[in-house]
């Protein structure tokens, strides 16, 4: 099941990165919180993100994904220049989050929490054909709900498909959101701690799937994760954050085995 | 320039009230986060209170004005924030804004009732409330004086200057000069770090709910000679000072002062300048005085919204409401529609008169105008206060299509040269629906809050300036309209009409269901639940707010065109915008989630008036109270403030029993199982999965602080596994470990921040695992939080004040720490990182705690920095106070404690002196590795103790 963490990152030559990032700041007010951050993740490659609090893994998150615009510095998707879309467009352009605290829609069923990764892509007459439940409008629900129901066997949900979210417990909302995430197969993954709150039994089904996306797909992967043993057997790649900076890149041996980064941690001087 | 002059000198008089109002608002509203819609409703309850002491029973002005400004508006505020705000604080927002609707229908009618029933019951209360017999605080006949340029000033408008002066003086006083404001500016400025240091931020509530009603109150009572006792009037006037409140950015009190004084001078200025720079359509219309705030209101809005800019995951997420009727059976679900759609149908045609088919034809019509909002409040979860206009934007658009001459003779589109009603009623829903969209545009982006109050000014600038110029409205008049007809058959009958009416409903009611189930619907369901995962899954909240909202106009102008039909002519009051917000009521009442909530209400809107219409009919007490007509708005206010946090209204109860039902039952069969279980031994007991940590000195009668398997989290997730530890009174203990081990969890349960899902928490000798966090703070435990546990907002001197009540105090802290004196009188906020941390610490240096708690004191710190922060822990533990620390790197850390626990994934995994730790071994718990953590070498505690007299506080 372990990635075989001594051979060399798949790719990581930015001709075929997905994602890169070039001198990233983020400054709130005086606070630099990111400082110069570049990386980029080729596709197919998972990498993990780590670094003690404060570091700037959830602001780099937002900073990628849109929710957050950096004050300095530059994002490429794709090769193209995203660092001042919204979140809306990256998303349509093939990057998908989950996020730290489950963000499932509550409201909605499973399958409709599946189905809401597919809507965006519209068509049959839009929301006016909505209002009076056209034909056309309907075969295309049909249609995605057939790879809804795919998905859903594929990560183990067909079990509670109707079941609204609001009322799964953790380790099965974490694997709607990310159901809902790959049902429209993303170039670019963002895990933001998928592993936390889980059961043993849920992180291994959680590593398998991170896993199978890795093997079976061209899509590149980002992890942030505190469960250092989650990260070190599934990442391809980590890179070490410290107070806004990248003070490690490396495989999950060399970071093992890194003294700045056990210095980062420990606090050794 | 004596125009000028007494048109500011007059402004500045209103500018006064608003300031009064606008300040009580801004006060409760930083509180309690909860917008008081209802203000205008308290300042008249008091004013009718005043006037009835002091013209009703002959009482001086003094002690009329003492028992309702001074003891009767306290009192209220003491009692609305005991029943109703401090519940609705924790409810969602648009919950809190239908319940201070609710107050706001509700009160001035309970006030109004309980007037009338003393009079019925040979009362002698006076009931001429009209402009001029309604006495001020000053004496009537009001003396007048003429100052220089011409200007006149009476005696009640020197009294609205001077009490505002004197107001503004008070609240200066209270705020910024006693310990009581002190402790409410903390709150406002940092909740959660108040309740650490011992504020108690329900009285603080309940304080600036009884300020503000005060504030109310008086306002009110000095409205009276200026107005009249009208309670509508009272909630315009109230509701203009909306403008300062947004101009003070719902937050400086200052600002809110100022801004209402200026208001009062815009608008006298406006209004008395309008000929020389606006149209004269505008200028000549009545309502432009009155409108000016609102208009001013909703710039303010925009301004706020665009400097605020877009927060990125700062919408408030919602959980869903369980909808009761899951799992019942489909035909279960039709059958009480069915039943009831039949019986009115038999009812109709069979049964009723002209009089009652009338009602029930209006109440089915006006059950069409409530599905707007089953359309923008249940699916949306918007509330918007302008469904009132899109009545009227669709009652005049059906009006103005069929009033106008056309040469076609097209049959069925068109009727002897003018156009079919049918046809127009769907041109005037698109119409509608259109107005609604270029509405939702620019407003989709406000808060929840500012979305209701934007869309409330802009109903009231419609109702006071568009639907006032003729050529819209058609004269005072308004639109009359024949009956429709369709293919040749007319509509006259209310049978008839009844049907078509109901149909309409059908054919609406199928729209939502389809709205509910589509791509549409999902897009704002998603929002609703997280805005932000919405986006960062590709759909667009924006778009399907924008759609909703037009859909819900659209409905709604669908039933103003239904209404100009029924109720013709139809006029520019036939849904004033004031309706709209009792219209809201009611629908919550019956539940604003469902299609059969909305028929219902319109239903009870329409014959619930009748009703007591026909009660004179009846004897005795419940004709003088039925038979009121103040009875019907009491009793949905109430409604509404009782079922504003329930979606599903009056028509989830039945189901919610049947639901609560069900889930006792399967609780009594689960226990059974269990019990049988635990008694065939099947169920292994828990196994303690941690290491207890104990300081060493720690024996029975000497520990400070005491955990024993405590466990918490956030919602579902289970963080802390059942922690175990033991601070002895004079004790260090260091929690270590990488980040995500549960650190501040452990801070937070401690303090009472987040509860405990079991467990137990002891401070000292006293059980604290279910105390709020300002008792435990109260009872010694001390917590500076992660990144600075300071009130930036502050300045220095005030910090320490709040834990430092005495002078001598004070000195003693600057004398440790010189730089803090010297920045006194600066914003705390405004310290460098280094002197903010200790700006927290100082207070235990001079009153130490029983036990301190510091969470990653030296995050972000410079070395300097850090040196300076662990001294002050020493000292601070030298004088006897026991200290948990908790840190994620380690080197600081293990100097300074004498024991070590390693916390990771939410357990203690080791515990030992300071010696006996490993780097190795800690090294693994942060980069994980060959050291199996699982099973480590507990440490027992050392025996020896220390008995010390405990520190006091």
């Amino acid at each position: 099941m372990n990635v075989d963490t001594t051979s060399d990152p798949i790719g990581g030559g930015t001709a075929t990165a997905v994602l890169t990032l070039e001198g990233i700041v983020v400054r709130f007010g005086g606070v630099t919180a990111v400082d110069g951050v570049s990386f980029s993740v080729a596709a197919g490659e998972v990498l993990g993100l780590i670094g003690p609090n404060g570091a700037g893994k959830t602001t780099l998150f937002d900073v990628i994904s849109g929710v957050r615009f950096p004050s300095a510095g530059r994002v490429t998707l794709a090769g193209k220049d995203v660092t001042r879309t919204s979140p809306i467009r990256r998303a349509r352009a093939g990057m998908r989050r989950t996020y730290q605290q489950v963000q499932t829609f509550g409201w909605l069923s499973v399958s409709d929490n599946v189905l809401a990764g597919l809507d965006w892509q519209g068509g049959g007459g839009g929301a006016i054909a909505d209002l009076v439940a056209f034909p056309t409008r309907k075969r295309r629900e049909r249609e995605r709900r057939q790879r809804v129901d795919e998905v859903l066997e594929l990560c183990g949900l067909t079990g509670v498909a109707g079941t609204p979210t609001a009322a799964l417990p953790i380790g099965l909302a974490r694997m709607v959101e990310l159901a809902r995430a790959i049902v429209d197969p993303p170039t670019l993954l963002l895990l933001d701690e998928p592993n936390s709150g889980l059961g043993e039994d849920e992180g291994r089904a959680l590593a398998a799937q991170v896993q199978r996306i890795a093997n079976e797909t061209s899509c590149a992967m980002v992890l942030v994760e505190h469960d250092v043993d989650f990260i070190m057997s599934n990442c391809h790649r980590i890179v070490v954050l410290q107070t806004g900076s990248v003070l490690a890149e490396g495989t999950p041996a060399e970071i093992q085995g890194n003294a700045a980064v056990r210095n980062a941690y420990l606090g050794d001087s | 320039m004596t125009t000028f002059l007494s048109l500011v000198v007059s402004g500045a008089v209103s500018g006064g009230i608003y300031a009064i109002m606008a300040s009580g608002l801004v006060l409760s509203y930083e509180a309690s986060g909860i917008f008081n819609f209802a203000q205008g409703a308290v300042a008249f309850a008091t004013a009718f209170l005043f006037f009835q002491l002091n013209t009703g029973q002959g009482w001086p002005i003094g002690w009329a004005a003492l028992l309702s400004i001074l003891v009767f508006a306290p009192v209220l505020g003491f009692l609305l924030d005991r029943i109703l705000l401090r519940r609705l604080a924790s409810a969602p927002v648009h919950a809190r804004i239908v319940g201070t609707i609710g107050l706001l229908v509700a009160l001035p009618n309970l006030v109004l009732f309980i007037a009338e029933q003393i009079n019925l019951r040979g009362g002698d209360l006076p009931s001429s409330t009209g402009l001029g017999t309604v006495p001020g605080l000053g004496p009537v006949p009001s003396t007048t004086w003429t100052l220089m340029h011409g200007v006149v000033l009476n005696s009640d408008q020197i009294i609205i200057f001077v009490v505002a002066a004197l107001s503004a003086l008070g609240l200066w006083v209270l705020l910024r000069r006693t310990r009581l404001g002190l402790q409410m500016r903390a709150d406002v400025d940092k909740r959660e770090l108040a309740g650490l240091r011992g504020i108690d931020s329900g009285r603080v509530s309940a304080i600036s709910w009884i300020l503000t009603m005060l504030l109310a109150g008086l306002a009110g009572v000095m409205l009276g000679p200026f107005i009249g006792l009208d309670d509508i009037t009272y909630t315009f006037v109230v509701l203009g000072c909306l403008a300062a409140v947004v101009f003070a950015g719902f937050r400086s009190l200052p600002f809110a002062f100022i801004g209402g004084l200026l208001l009062g001078i815009i608008q006298n200025l406006v209004a008395g300048y309008a000929d020389n720079f606006l149209p004269s359509f505008i200028a000549g219309v009545s309502g432009l005085r009155t409108a000016v705030p609102f208009l001013l209101t909703l710039v303010g809005l925009f301004v706020l919204a665009r400097r605020r800019g877009r927060a990125g995951g700062t919408a408030s997420n919602e959980a869903p409401q369980p909808d009761h009727r899951d799992g019942l059976p489909k035909w279960r679900r039709w059958l009480p529609w069915i039943i009831t759609v039949t019986a009115l149908i038999v009812y109709v045609q069979f049964i009723a008169d002209t009089f009652w088919s009338g009602l029930v034809l209006n109440g089915v019509v006006i059950g069409v105008v409530f599905l707007s909002f089953v359309v923008v409040t249940g699916i949306g979860g918007m509330v918007s206060l302008m469904q009132a206009t899109f009545v009227t934007v669709g009652g005049f658009a059906a009006g103005w299509l069929v009033k106008h001459q056309y040469s076609s003779t097209t049959p069925v589109l068109m009727d002897n040269g003018h156009l079919n009603f049918f046809v127009a009623a769907i041109l005037a829903t698109l119409f509608a629906a259109l107005i609604g969209a270029l509405v939702a545009i620019p407003v989709r982006r406000l808060g929840t809050l500012a979305f209701a109050l934007g869309t409330l000014s802009i109903a009231f600038i419609a109702d006071l300036l568009f639907f006032q110029i003729d050529s819209i409205r058609n004269g005072s008049l308004g639109y009359l309209m024949n009956s429709p007809k369709l293919f040749g058959f007319e509509f006259t009958s209310n049978q008839s009409l009844t049907m078509m009416a109901l149909v309409i409903f059908g054919i609406v009611t199928l729209v939502i269901h389809n709205l509910e189930v589509s791509a549409t619907g999902r897009a704002v369901f998603a929002a609703r639940s997280s805005d932000i995962a919405a986006r960062t899954t590709g759909l667009s909240p924006d778009r399907a707010k924008v759609i909703v909202f037009a859909v819900s106009a659209g409905i709604a102008g669908l039933g103003g065109a239904l209404y100009a039909v029924t109720n013709s002519p139809f006029t520019n009051t036939s849904a004033p915008a004031f309706v709209g917000l009792f219209w809201l009521a009611i629908v919550v009442t019956w539940g604003v989630r469902r299609p059969a909530g909305a028929l219902l209400a319109g239903l009870t809107f329409s014959v619930g008036s009748a009703v007591f219409v026909k009660a004179t009919d009846w004897n005795g007490v419940l004709k003088d109270i039925v038979g009121s007509s103040y009875f019907l708005p009491i009793l949905f206010g109430l409604g509404a403030i009782n079922l504003a946090k329930n979606p599903d209204g009056i028509l989830a109860l039945s189901a919610e029993q049947r639901a609560d039902k069900k889930r006792k039952r399967e609780a009594k069969k689960a226990a059974a199982l269990a019990k049988s279980a635990a008694a065939a031994g099947t169920v292994p007991a828990r196994v303690a999965t941690g290491v207890r940590a104990a300081t060493p000195g720690v024996a029975t009668g000497a520990e400070a602080l005491r955990l024993d398997d405590v466990r918490a989290g956030y919602g579902q997730i289970e963080v802390l596994h059942g922690i175990e530890l033991t601070l002895g009174t004079h004790g260090a203990l260091a929690v270590l470990g990488p980040n995500g081990a549960g650190k501040s969890t452990l801070c937070k349960a401690i303090a009472g921040q987040i509860m405990l899902s079991g467990g137990a928490v002891r401070v000292g000798d006293r059980d604290m695992s279910t105390a709020a966090t300002h008792q435990r703070a109260q009872a010694g435990l001390l917590v500076i939080p992660e990144s600075r546990g300071i009130f930036p907002g502050l300045t220095v001197e005030e910090n320490l004040a709040i834990r430092l009540t005495e002078q001598s105090e004070l000195e003693a802290a600057y004398a440790h720490f010189p730089i803090l004196k010297e920045r006194r009188k600066g914003a705390a906020g405004l310290l460098s990182g280094g002197e903010q941390q200790l700006l927290a610490l100082a207070p235990a240096l001079v009153r130490p705690p029983a036990v301190l708690i510091a969470d990653e004191p030296t995050l972000g710190l410079s070395p300097k920095a850090t040196e300076a922060v662990y001294e002050t822990l020493e000292e601070v533990r030298g004088l006897g106070c026991a200290v948990l620390l908790v840190e994620e790197r380690a080197t600081h850390a293990l100097n300074f404690a004498d024991t070590v626990a390693v916390m990771s994934l939410g357990r203690i995994t080791w515990a030992g002196t300071r010696d006996e730790v490993d780097s190795e071994r800690l090294a693994s718990a942060y980069l994980g590795g060959d050291i199996d953590l699982t099973e480590p070498p507990a440490l027992e505690p050392t025996p020896p103790v220390v008995p010390l007299t405990p520190p006091d506080d």
